[in-house]
């Protein structure tokens, strides 16, 4: 276990809720993520993995709780979340990739609108990125013309494009056919071994073992819960974790 | 060699079922028939049928059978799955034509008087002038009534895309009033209403406010629909790089609804353009007024059957054009549909 000092902690969680009308489905998590580590978020359905993850970027708005991000509180009232959201950049299960603009397009977007970077070098930058997720040949290709798994490359490579700090992964590959679930998940490994700070939430129990410094098991809305992937995977302690792990291993 | 004598057995078997099909196909379809039929029919409406005046009783029902046979030869016709498309409709067109001669050969108008009447020439010659600047002013209130609209509509959608519950409020009271509100008495509350607070609008101008006010109500729920239509995904996908309301509106949402609510857009702009004949309402020389004025002018009903030709020759391509786009952007969108 690294020894998180100040700096390290990217993103801190205190007793975080989220009630939708009368469903409690967070129900007071806590938990720090610090730099480089990469944190795999499990459960059943509806236990409320993405509505964590969701929270954590304010794409859901938190009942109570406190959220810091690289120390900053971003339950504030006048903060500007949208600065901190260039900070992490999260990529979706449907992918969302805009369908009115080519793939450099996409990527191009946020850089030159929200960091104001020039159009030259926000392509030069997508290059690099496409490259870096292997389709540059798709550089003008729209969403429509791409595989899922090379637009789920295209959507990784737009959320790195604002150099992020943080990366969310929200079932990047659920809605993958299972040839392109490894063209995904290299690129996510590629990431790992940059040092990227991640917190995915996942169902690819292979890709976790291995690249996972941590997990989260999520159910009914706590941590029940959490350890270095081979103590979760051989001796989980909770009967809930070993439920699970029992039904899908 | 195997292979090619194989290819000659299997094209030899095909004719084999085809022709085995032909043999088997009912009479009402062969070709010798239904073009015999038609030979026939035409034979019988050159030479058989009575003279053109009123029928007698027994020539009626003569008239009558050729007309059903003639129907009945059309529809076996047309619904045969082989015949060329071209000649179905040519077939149709007959018919209706058939449906026309047969009534203007035996019905008791008084065709020559009905021409001079309705579709004088040299009346319309006179009143040409008086309907041209109609057409214009009709033109005129169409167009800008449409870029108010639009400018209004527009405004109004992007402000409820807020979700303020304030603002919603009348947003949802401007909407609810002025699709309620008859173009017509609005039209008069600007023109005849509004000199009473000191506001005095040429007709013209309450005219142009009136149709826009009234198609923007309209217009904001087209974008409106536009806007929800865009998936949720894009906005969060837009938020999640750090994109503000506004960037995600100008640069995601509205790039995409625009293509989506044109084909609405434009069945609203002739819808809007049509309601221009109740400008007349408060004396603005439209093209309608311009017909009714110079019918009573010249005392001849055919200026008014112009406009009215006018009005089809104008409208029907635009609403033709407006199916168009809806048919394209249908289209398009199961591509887009992800």
């Amino acid at each position: 276990m690294k020894e998180s000092s100040a700096a390290d902690k990217m993103i801190e969680v205190v007793d975080l809720h989220k009630r939708f009308k009368d469903l409690h489905v967070l129900n007071g998590i806590s938990t720090v993520i610090t730099r480089s580590e990469v944190v795999a978020i499990m459960g059943p359905s509806g236990g409320g993995k993405s509505t964590f993850l969701r929270c954590l970027n304010r794409l859901e708005e938190p009942t109570s709780g406190h959220i810091y991000i690289e120390g900053v509180d971003i339950m504030t009232p006048y903060i500007d979340i949208n600065k901190v959201r260039t900070e992490i950049g999260m990529v979706f299960q449907s992918f969302n990739l805009f369908p009115h603009l080519t793939a450099i397009e996409n990527i191009k977007l946020a850089p030159m609108h929200v960091r104001g970077i020039s159009d030259r070098e926000a392509t030069e930058r997508g290059m690099a990125l496409l490259e870096k997720v292997g389709l540059t040949g798709k550089a003008l290709s729209y969403p429509e013309q791409l595989s899922g798994g090379q637009q789920q490359r295209v959507a990784i490579a737009r959320a790195l494009a604002m150099q992020p700090q943080i990366m969310f992964f929200d079932e990047p590959t659920s809605a993958l056919d299972p040839e392109m679930i490894g063209e995904v998940l290299d690129v996510m490994r590629t990431m790992v071994h940059e040092g990227m700070t991640m917190v995915l939430v996942s169902h690819e129990m292979g890709f976790i073992r291995e690249a996972a410094d941590r997990i989260l098991f999520l159910a009914d809305g706590v941590i029940v819960e959490e350890g270095p992937p081979e103590q979760i995977f051989r001796d989980s302690r909770h009967p809930r974790t070993q439920e699970f792990l029992r039904a899908i291993l | 060699m195997d292979e090619s004598i194989s290819y000659r057995k299997r094209t030899d078997s095909c004719l084999e079922e085809v022709r085995a099909k032909i043999g088997r196909i009912p009479v009402i379809r062969r070709d010798a028939f239904v073009y015999g039929f038609l030979a026939f029919l035409v034979a019988f409406g050159a030479f058989l049928l009575p003279p053109s005046g009123p029928p007698k009783t027994f020539s009626l029902a003569f008239i009558i059978l050729f007309y059903l046979l003639s129907g009945i030869w059309t529809v076996v016709f047309c619904t045969d799955e082989l015949k060329p498309e071209v000649l179905k409709t040519a077939a149709v067109f007959a018919l209706i034509f058939v449906t026309a001669w047969l009534y203007y050969r035996y019905s008791t108008g008084r065709w020559e008087e009905m021409t001079g009447l309705f579709f004088n020439w040299r009346t319309i010659e006179k009143a040409w002038p008086t309907l041209i600047s109609g057409l214009w002013t009709t033109i005129l209130l169409a167009v800008f009534a449409a870029i108010m609209s639009t400018t209004i509509g527009l405004l109004l959608a992007i402000f409820r895309s807020f979700n303020n519950p304030v603002l919603n409020f009348f947003i949802i009271a401007y909407v609810d009033f002025f699709r309620a509100m008859p173009i017509i008495v609005l039209m008069m509350l600007f023109y005849y209403a509004f000199p009473f607070l000191n506001i005095r609008l040429s007709a013209i101008m309450s005219g142009i406010l009136a149709l826009g006010i009234n198609s923007s109500a309209y217009v904001s729920e087209i974008f409106r629909a536009g806007f929800l239509s865009i998936k949720k995904g894009q906005i969060e996908a837009a938020h999640a790089l750090g994109l503000n309301s506004v960037k995600t509106m100008r640069l995601v949402v509205l790039p995409q609804a625009f293509r989506v609510v044109i084909p609405p857009l434009v069945g609203n702009y002739v819808a809007s353009a049509k309601d221009t004949a109740l400008a007349s309402a408060i004396s603005i020389t439209e093209l309608l007024k311009a017909g009714l004025s110079q019918k009573a002018l010249l005392a001849n009903p055919s200026p008014l059957i112009f406009v009215a030709v006018v009005y089809l020759m104008l409208f029907v391509p635009l609403t033709q054009f407006a199916s168009f786009l809806e048919r394209k952007m249908k289209k398009s969108q199961r591509q887009l549909r992800l």
